[in-house]
């Protein structure tokens, strides 16, 4: 009893799909292209699991880099980061002082991170204290401390300038505020200028532009290394990443060492042909 | 319904042989037929409005097949043909590509005018093509002028006055560009304006400068793709791109570039867009 029902079920069932999909045509293709995006996160699942297997060695101290810094040609004297989380909990400043931490060991001179609610400028305190600590215990065979300072550049234009260039490692914390809003500010400051007769018309020019952009202390970073899957700027300072080097590793979205170490031999191996 | 597609498919293969007779091209009747249909599917989920191309690599290409420079940046303008008729064929409205950036001009002289020449001869060629007369596609030159000689410029100005009444796409050909540059063209224009008193400088915002950008009028930018392995952006849309934008780095030249790595470039586009929708419901 039960076949005959199925039988007689299964012819109607594709009659009445193929009656449904002859008078709506577009039905079709939308369960083509779901069947399609289902099948291409089959196979981006699949390439990730490669990935699973990698052993993420996390330094702990900075005797354990040194094999790494021999193979590289240059380093960026400016590197920027792109805050991993998009809330901020202790663990994460953690991972942030351990990365200024690995960037000071390489020798780079100026680590910018990206936070574009603006958020993390909040936590400049506690993300100092944890740079002491784990920098103590990091570069506990240095015989000097490096001073790493944590500022922000609303803070900056303060009477603190003079000291940031004693600090070994400058650690901006930089959000999207600093972006566009920079440039109108500039723009508004530019135009004041140019009617107070300050400045003439003809000679707001890219350079112009450039140097008051530069009064708010944030500097062109030389790579950008992105700890998501896909690359969103997310509203990062747009001058200034004009040559910059954006490094990010597909299908890979975890904070880890190894793509830090990643991103420098990528920068190490690039070469800038400025146009020519 | 096969009939007719078969139909258009015919005609563009031969006005593509007409085209482009240098290049052997083989009728690839079927597989082009299925990019059809994939195209089809696609266009059910999202689809870009706006997207750009940085399309470097075609020195690296003529070397790698042993050909001039000159070719491979020949190769170089007929794969933009062709990436401009999957975009059209998409359904995405602006295309913006980077021809020549003001950087551009430090180049050896040689090629520098072989580049101005391809220039001069494709632009007119281009504008009269069948995918700008078959999806009423504006062409639009940005970039500094100032920069260019008499005779080009003039060349481009009739371009952009043969398409300048298409009005259902539009191509954006960065020529003699770079968007620091462009900022400031914006930001000087502005400073006119409160000059001759047309605006205060109380009214300047990020609007106004958005507006005083070459790409005024187009929908924001969504996709960025740059060939050739390189991971910058080399001053190329720079405000356009540093907001909601996928930007995609591809390991190729851009004469190697094809309408496969197109489709999965769409198809990631599509994916992570409803991700991020996800995300923003919960």
């Amino acid at each position: 009893m039960v076949s005959t029902e199925i039988f007689l079920f299964i012819p109607l069932l594709l009659i009445g799909l193929v009656i449904i999909f002859y008078r709506r045509p577009d039905l079709i293709y939308n369960l083509l292209l779901v069947i399609l995006h289902f099948m291409y996160s089959l196979y981006k699942l699949y390439l990730s699991i490669p990935l699973l297997f990698l052993r993420n060695r996390t330094p702990t101290c900075a005797s354990q880099l040194s094999g790494d810094i021999k193979y590289l040609d240059k380093i960026p004297k400016h590197l920027a980061v792109m805050f991993w989380s998009d809330d901020i909990q202790e663990e994460r400043l953690i991972e942030a002082a351990q990365l200024c931490c690995w960037a000071w060991c390489f020798g780079v001179k100026t680590v910018s991170i990206y936070e574009p609610e603006g958020h993390l400028k909040e936590y400049i305190q506690l993300l100092q204290y944890h740079i002491n600590s784990v920098s103590r215990e990091f570069i506990s065979l240095e015989k000097i401390l490096p001073t790493i300072q944590v500022t922000s550049p609303s803070s900056i234009s303060s009477p603190i300038e003079n000291e940031t260039n004693q600090s070994d490692l400058l650690v901006n914390l930089i959000s999207r505020s600093d972006g566009r809003a920079r440039i109108v500010e500039t723009t508004k400051s530019l135009t004041k200028d140019v009617i107070q007769e300050k400045i003439k018309y003809d000679d707001v020019n890219i350079q112009e532009l450039d140097r008051r952009l530069k009064i708010f202390q944030i500097p062109e970073p030389q790579l950008l290394i992105s700890f998501s899957s896909r690359i969103d700027l997310d509203g990062f300072p747009p001058w200034q990443i004009h040559l910059t080097e954006i490094f990010h590793v597909p299908d890979n979205p975890n904070f880890s060492y190894s793509i830090f170490l990643q991103g420098l031999r990528k920068y190490s191996k690039c070469n800038q042909r400025f146009g020519k | 319904m096969s009939t007719v597609s078969t139909l258009t498919h015919d005609s563009k293969t031969t006005d593509k042989e007409v085209f482009d007779s240098t290049i052997p091209s083989s009728p690839k009747s079927l597989s082009k037929q299925f990019h059809e249909f994939l195209i089809k599917i696609l266009k059910y989920g999202k689809i870009p409005q706006h997207i750009g191309f940085i399309m470097d690599g075609n020195r690296r290409f003529a070397r790698k097949i042993n050909v001039q420079t000159a070719e491979g940046h020949y190769r170089g303008f007929l794969k933009m043909e062709e990436v401009l008729d999957i975009c059209l064929q998409l359904g995405i409205k602006v295309v913006t590509v980077y021809a020549f950036s003001i950087e551009n001009f430090k180049r050896p002289k040689e090629e520098v005018d072989a580049l101005m020449h391809l220039a001069k001869t494709k632009l007119i060629e281009l504008c009269q093509s069948k995918t700008v007369k078959k999806y009423g596609v504006c062409v639009r030159i940005l970039g500094n002028m100032s920069y260019v000689s008499q005779d080009l410029r003039e060349v481009i100005e009739e371009a952009v006055e043969m398409t300048k009444n298409n009005n259902r796409s539009i191509l954006n050909v960065c020529f003699s560009y770079t968007s620091r540059d462009e900022i400031t063209n914006s930001v000087k224009s502005i400073v006119k304006m409160v000059e001759n008193k047309q605006i205060q400088v109380g009214d300047i915002n990020e609007n106004l400068i958005e507006q005083c950008l070459f790409t005024h009028g187009c929908p924001p930018l969504e996709i960025l793709i740059r060939t050739s392995g390189e991971i910058r952006l080399s001053d190329f849309l720079l405000w356009q791109c540093h907001q909601d934008c996928y930007i995609h780095f591809e390991n190729c030249y851009w004469p190697e570039f094809s309408i496969w790595k197109m489709l999965q470039i769409i198809l990631e586009y599509q994916l992570s867009n409803k991700i991020t929708r996800k995300k923003s419901f919960f």
